[in-house]
């Protein structure tokens, strides 16, 4: 069992996203093939939609427009050549055999075709595929007219039906017609694929005869004409053809000749090689062709993204796969190649599979095809270019492996031999969840946590869930982990500071019922008031997170009078819940409101042994405004209420004025934030860092600043020996 | 005691992520040869980085940790991934083994990765008589063609103790193996690796958060005690 076979085993596990991955890959392939054999079918039609004609020759004028015209149906002639001309033509000695065409009539926007029976011995389309019949026989009578399929369809005209043929070449119902002299339906042709099918065929005696009368290019008048019924076939004189198909008797002489048609001196003739035109002619619409590409390699792109997309998603769950593989000793590189080869895997059964798809479809859809749209696709094995595109396949299949392979890497360099995010959060719940008879509480921060085991005696009759932002951790730039989202998410009810101070949107989660926010029902500081009263900082004031929706300072620990209303919001949200310790919690919130009274003067004798004078508060962040409005100290901030703002020079100016206008005789850092700004500002201003100040929140536990009433007594302390002189 | 009968020592092992502080700041720590030990590691105490560096997963940013008198902050990657294969054996708490793979397959892992652990099979000589050795000994030969995805928790972690076993591994690191574990099936589970274990002089290190398990293990180590940066170290 190696490890291609582990490999096989997993991916058979994951087997449909395997079998979808390989099929989307394939069906890229089987489009790129697809287009391109249907690019080549389309040119390969085109080229032969003449064949074995050496020149066609008419009059001089445009190569293309001869083309058009003899070849496509499209457009007309300018002028015509002599019968005599081709009737030289025609026993010219390098001359196999010759068709003659006459056009310039239609019928219901359908060429009309003089031309005689060589065309249908002679003429060759698709290499060497002749003109046949699906009904009756070739035109032998003067007024005899054969159709091309695709007028027969669209007409619906059967054999004996009377056609007449409009002068000149017009969509709609004729202006001039040749009515006088109707043709009757003789044959009709099989279908060709080429523009055969779109005209209708006469005999040139025919064509000769319906313009018998005329004179100067209009009709003769209204009884003047010679009856139809008493023209014979050998009695006209065929004057003049519009041009000829010419074939040579080999390749050497097709050249001679077309120069000796081209330097004919009586009348003015031109010979053009037909597959050099066709050529031509192609590369003018060669950008459809190149549209064609373009969309098919967009094609393989979405198959390969699809590739990357499945692979990379299932990374995801195949974390513990990777773990287990490295426990058992495999190395990064073991693991990024598994992955690499797994892509290539993928990649080449994928294109393995869209080969063989592209010749199952076109063995199905190649009679189809060709009987519908005239165009044959030729089954043959891959052409250089086509394993071009499959060698382009598989490498792009390895780049492809490259991205999930770093991935992994990368994660099994983070996850270690760790599997914890592996463990689906309901098997880590359902036990806990049956053994939980007490009431958890969680907590967003450690204060809160604390504010609940003073209320509850100490945890009693509940549990205390660890606080959800480590301490000394900066609340506002903190992101949930997996391991604190399943806390927040398995507790009986959930705490939180509120006024945006958490900002992790997952804080409101679960049942309102269950949420309790200390900041309600406070009488809280305004900021922007309180911003108002102090100079300086108003117009420096950049706090992101308070701006719009949050105007209220939600940092209530620095006030000792909030802290106890808090405490018994606390109380009445959690005695509910616990009848029968009700009477017990109620004396440990009546001790713990005491001990806050007693702290509370301590901070208030500690504050008065600065000279008033000195009493000004210099910090980062405006976050001890109720400390500072409890304890009489003036406030200069250097930046706004949050620590992720970022202080503009322009504001760290203002708040250096600011500070010196004050009078501060020193600054203080932060336990959360960097301390490089404190110092720059204390450095201008030339007064120094008094200390470092816990503003956002406790310590941690067993430190000074870890619970509630230590963190007054620690900043007092903090505040009294930097300010004092 | 001499170095020779130490499995694992640690000294001055020091590690921190991002430069932001250490979370692990462990100044000695040995674990002698055949000898059973409790770690005790509540979430946050830096067990995970511990096992990682120990492993060999992650590089040693300072100190030294020797396994085998193999000083692996002087080993390159490749090199801890051939020592963890030839000489350690791991249990994870939870999934353990690769689910599509039979019971089988999935303890004959190890021998099949590397050709060094394949030679040190012992008395049984081949890998499969070897595995079948051991499932007899943990109980679970009945289920050794079966689909590792269709075990039971208990079930797989015994699976899971016979892949770390095979090969006599030196080491058997235990990452909170019974913590999935029902209370009774924990003793039994546990009394069945020692034995294992005991058989073929492997040491274990066994981390758990669970001190009622403490009095089934020679000697009992508190992560806390030994890591001086526990403090601020990762939720």
């Amino acid at each position: 069992m190696t490890l291609l076979n582990i490999l096989c085993k997993s991916l058979w596990n994951r087997r449909l996203t395997t079998v979808l991955t390989v099929f989307s890959i394939a069906l890229s392939v089987l489009l790129l093939l697809g287009i391109e054999r249907v690019r080549l079918g389309a040119r390969e039609s085109f080229s032969n939609t003449i064949s074995q004609t050496d020149l066609i020759v008419g009059a001089k004028g445009g190569t293309l427009q001869l083309l058009l015209y003899s070849v496509f149906r499209l457009g007309s002639a300018t002028a015509n050549i002599s019968y005599d001309a081709f009737e030289k033509l025609r026993s010219h000695a390098a001359v196999k055999w010759v068709i003659p065409y006459s056009l310039g009539d239609s019928h219901r926007g359908f060429r009309v075709v003089g031309t005689n029976e060589d065309f249908y011995t002679n003429y060759r389309y698709r290499q060497d595929r002749t003109v046949t019949f699906a009904e009756g026989q070739a035109p032998t009578l003067v007024f005899d007219v054969a159709l091309g399929s695709e007028v027969a369809e669209a007409l619906k005209y059967k054999i004996g039906d009377s056609v007449a043929v409009a002068h000149g070449v017009m969509d709609g119902p004729a202006i001039i017609s040749h009515d006088d002299k109707p043709f009757k339906v003789v044959g009709i042709l099989k279908k060709t694929g080429t523009p055969i099918d779109r005209s209708l065929y006469i005999s040139l005696e025919g064509m000769e005869a319906i313009h018998m009368d005329w004179s100067d290019g209009a009709p003769p008048r209204r009884g003047e004409e010679t009856p139809a019924h008493s023209i014979r076939k050998e009695d006209v004189k065929v004057k003049q053809i519009t041009a000829a198909l010419v074939r040579t008797k080999n390749r050497f002489e097709t050249l001679m000749l077309q120069r000796e048609i081209n330097t004919y001196g009586d009348e003015p003739l031109m010979a053009i090689i037909p597959g050099v035109a066709l050529g031509e002619l192609w590369s003018v619409v060669s950008y459809a062709e190149d549209g064609l590409r373009i969309v098919s390699w967009a094609v393989l792109v979405v198959g390969l993204l699809a590739m990357l997309i499945a692979i990379y998603t299932s990374l995801q769950e195949r974390r513990r796969e990777m773990a287990i593989l490295r426990s058992v000793g495999a190395g990064l590189k073991t693991i990024a190649g598994l992955l690499i080869f797994e892509a290539l895997l993928l990649t080449f059964v994928g294109a393995a599979l869209g080969v063989v798809l592209t010749y199952l479809v076109l063995a199905l859809t190649q009679p189809l095809i060709e009987s519908s749209f005239g165009m044959l696709i030729p089954i043959q094995p891959l052409s250089p270019t086509e394993w071009i595109f499959l060698s382009v396949i598989l490498l792009a299949g390895f780049l492809v492996g490259l991205a999930p392979a770093v991935k992994a890497y990368r994660n099994s360099l983070a996850d270690g031999l760790a599997v914890r995010f592996l463990i689906p959060f309901f098997l880590l719940l359902i036990p806990q969840v049956s053994e939980a008879k007490t009431l958890q509480i969680a907590s967003s921060v450690s204060w809160l946590r604390e504010l609940a085991y003073e209320v509850t005696c100490g945890g009693k009759g509940v549990e205390l869930l660890p606080a959800l932002v480590p301490p000394g951790t900066d609340p506002h730039t903190y992101k949930l982990t997996p391991r604190s989202r399943m806390i927040w998410s398995k507790a009986g009810v959930r705490l939180i500071v509120g006024e945006g101070f958490e900002s992790w949107p997952e804080k409101n989660a679960g049942q309102a019922n269950k949420l309790f926010t200390a900041t309600k029902n406070l009488n809280l500081r305004t900021l922007e008031a309180h911003a108002e009263g102090e100079g300086a900082e108003t117009e420096g004031r950049a706090h992101s997170r308070t701006k719009a929706t949050n105007s209220f300072d939600p940092y209530i620990w620095h006030s000792p009078r909030l802290t106890r209303e808090a405490a018994l919001n606390l109380y009445n949200f959690l005695a509910p819940r616990a009848p029968a310790l009700r009477n017990e919690w109620d004396t440990c919130l009546r001790t713990f409101a005491q001990r806050t009274k007693a702290v509370e003067s301590a901070v208030h004798a500690k504050v008065a042994t600065i000279p008033s004078s000195r009493r000004v508060l210099a910090t980062r962040h405006d976050s001890m405004g109720y400390f500072a409005s409890t304890f009489g100290l003036k406030i200069v901030t250097i930046s706004g209420v949050s620590t992720e703002a970022q202080v503009t020079p322009g504001q760290l100016k203002r708040a250096i004025d600011a500070i010196k206008k004050s009078g501060a005789k020193a600054v203080f850092a932060e336990s959360t934030a960097s301390p490089e700004t404190v110092q720059r500002v204390a450095a201008e201003v030339g007064v120094k860092v008094g200390g470092e100040l816990f503003t956002d929140g406790l310590s941690a536990p067993g430190t000074p600043a870890g619970n509630i009433t230590g963190l007054w007594e620690t900043n007092a302390e903090t505040l009294a020996t930097g300010l004092r002189p | 005691m001499s170095q020779s009968d130490h499995v694992l020592t640690i000294s001055h092992l020091q590690h921190s992520y991002d430069g932001r502080g250490l979370v692990l700041d462990v100044p000695s720590f040995q674990l002698k040869r055949g000898e059973m030990l409790f770690l005790h590691g509540p979430s946050g105490s830096g067990k995970t980085t511990l096992l990682s560096l120990l492993t060999g997963i992650l590089p040693i940013q300072k100190g030294h940790i020797k396994i085998l008198g193999h000083a692996l902050e002087k080993q390159s990657s490749s090199e801890r991934d051939a020592l963890r294969a030839v000489h350690m054996g791991y249990i994870f708490q939870v999934f353990n083994l690769l689910p599509f793979l039979s019971v089988l397959e999935n303890i004959l892992l190890p021998v099949e990765m590397n050709q060094t652990r394949a030679q040190r099979l012992g008395a049984s000589g081949s890998a499969d008589g070897e595995a079948r050795r051991l499932a007899e000994k943990l109980g679970i030969a009945h289920l050794l063609d079966a689909k590792a995805g269709q075990l039971s928790v208990g079930q797989q972690q015994r699976v899971a103790a016979a892949r770390a076993l095979i090969g006599h591994p030196d080491l058997i690191v235990a990452d909170e193996p019974t913590s999935a574990l029902d209370s009774d099936l924990r003793e039994s589970f546990l009394n069945t690796l020692f034995e294992q274990c005991r058989a073929q002089n492997s040491s274990v290190l066994f981390v758990s958060h669970d001190r009622s398990l403490m009095p089934l293990f020679d000697r009992t180590v508190a992560l806390a005690e030994i890591n001086k940066a526990m403090k601020g170290a990762e939720v």
